[in-house]
């Protein structure tokens, strides 16, 4: 694929934000640009055909044995499309959140542009905070990602939050018009145009729809569904502070206070670790 | 006697002042630009489909839509094209998420927001609603009561 120059540097806010990246950095934002780039080719190919694949034909695909990866797995263990493992710098003995975000979550711009907009609009801090953690364990493991993002970050946030981030990716497959939340075009090309959510889907969004915390888990998909804006740029700065009011921060360092989860945020940190 | 048919002209009259201000549109509904916060707000035109973009306003590089599924025959999208043009005496705004009035009172949301409006000087957003198929519209409402009326574009 040819890379626009111009507009990759547009993407990441500019030749100065370039110069002050790590390299690792820039191999992120490459990544994610070419990611962004790959799905809006294929959506335009997708409109001008008006054909999207069925869920028969998805099937068929994952059948191919010699395929690079598999879909659900997290981006850290696979190489990129410059055919490169992700680079891993060292991190610190006693690990926090932000350096996570620094070190292993990528640029992670798609979930703090969707912080961004909850703060924006005035939403509830702990909204803003599952919108800030709500896709930062795709790195880890993408299938299923709700649920291993909740238990994530579980017991380190209020319950509300783990519960928004735990069912907003059951939410995202049923609209709701109360909340202005559609059903994302992308989604018919990613699961097919006659998917049908699994039983197991039917049944979460029926029981989550009836709980006190629904609002919390609709909210992050609202947000979700139009944070992938690769023209704004934003920074972890705008939410350190409700992550000092929320996030309980482990003595131990994240990883090493033996949780229900250190063993994922230890994944995080050292994903060669071979058993 | 005549104190009865005094109450009674009354009553005529209040019923009919009432009724009449019932009738009234909302005093800000606009026929054309309304001018708020320094913006110039035009509607342009209003759209039915079963997909949209789904960008902010104004929009940025937002390649996300939301589509009607295959085999819902009973909802569309209404979308909304309007026209922003900053004023000298712009004024940041604060503006909730929009939303649309049917002509029997009905609220239906979009997630889109308003953003940096004075970003440039002229420039388009769509902001698009799901309705049930061939909803009337009757106008949109950009901030409390302040509304755009859709009635002459809903043809």
């Amino acid at each position: 694929m040819k890379i626009d120059r111009r507009k990759f540097f547009k993407s990441v806010g500019g030749a100065t934000a370039v110069a002050l990246m790590t390299s690792e950095q820039k191999a992120d934002a490459l990544e994610e640009f070419l990611e962004e780039e790959l799905e809006e080719y294929t959506l335009q190919q997708g409109r001008q055909s008006g054909l999207y694949p069925t869920v028969a034909e998805i099937a068929e695909q994952n059948k191919d044995l010699a395929r690079p990866r598999r879909r659900g797995g997290g981006r850290m263990f696979f190489p990129g499309r410059d055919g490169k493992l992700q680079a891993l710098m060292p991190m610190p003995e006693k690990p926090t959140l932000l350096d996570f975000f620094k070190y292993r979550f990528g640029t992670a711009t798609h979930v703090m542009q969707s912080a961004g907009r909850a703060l924006k609009t005035g939403m509830d801090e702990k909204v803003v905070l599952a919108c800030l953690l709500h896709d930062v364990i795709n790195t880890l493991m993408s299938a299923d990602h709700g649920w291993w993002g909740g238990q994530f970050i579980e017991p380190y946030v209020p319950a509300e939050t783990a519960f928004a981030v735990r069912y907003h990716s059951a939410l995202r497959f049923f609209p709701d018009s109360d909340y202005g939340y559609e059903y994302p075009e992308s989604y018919l090309r990613t699961f097919g145009e006659d998917y049908v959510p699994e039983p197991y889907l039917q049944r979460t969004y029926k029981k989550v729809r009836n709980h006190k915390w629904y609002e919390y888990s609709r909210l992050v998909t609202v947000n979700d569904l139009y944070a992938f804006d690769r023209g704004k740029t934003v920074s972890i700065e705008p939410f350190i502070d409700i992550i000092g009011r929320h996030f309980k921060q482990p003595k131990e360092g994240l990883g090493w206070d033996d949780s229900p989860s250190s063993h994922m945020w230890r994944t995080f940190i050292n994903p060669d670790r071979r058993l | 006697m005549k104190k009865n048919v005094s109450r009674i002209a009354l009553i005529a009259i209040g019923s009919f002042v009432l009724a009449g201000l019932l009738a009234l549109p909302p005093a800000t509904a606009q026929d054309g630009p309304l001018i708020l916060s320094g913006l110039e707000i035009s509607v342009t035109r209003l759209e039915r489909s079963t997909i949209v973009p789904l960008g902010d306003c104004p929009r940025g590089e937002n390649i996300v839509r939301g589509v009607i599924r295959r085999g819902d025959e009973a909802n569309e999208f209404v979308t909304v094209h309007i026209d922003f043009k900053v004023l000298p005496d712009f004024r940041p705004v604060d503006w909730p998420r929009p939303a649309i009035h049917d002509v029997n009172g009905r609220t239906y949301r979009t997630a889109q927001v308003f953003g940096e409006m004075n970003r440039d000087p002229e420039f388009t957003c769509d902001f698009s609603f799901r309705v049930p198929v061939g909803m009337k519209v009757q106008e949109f409402l950009v901030d409390g009561d302040v509304t755009l009326d859709l009635t002459a574009y809903d043809r």
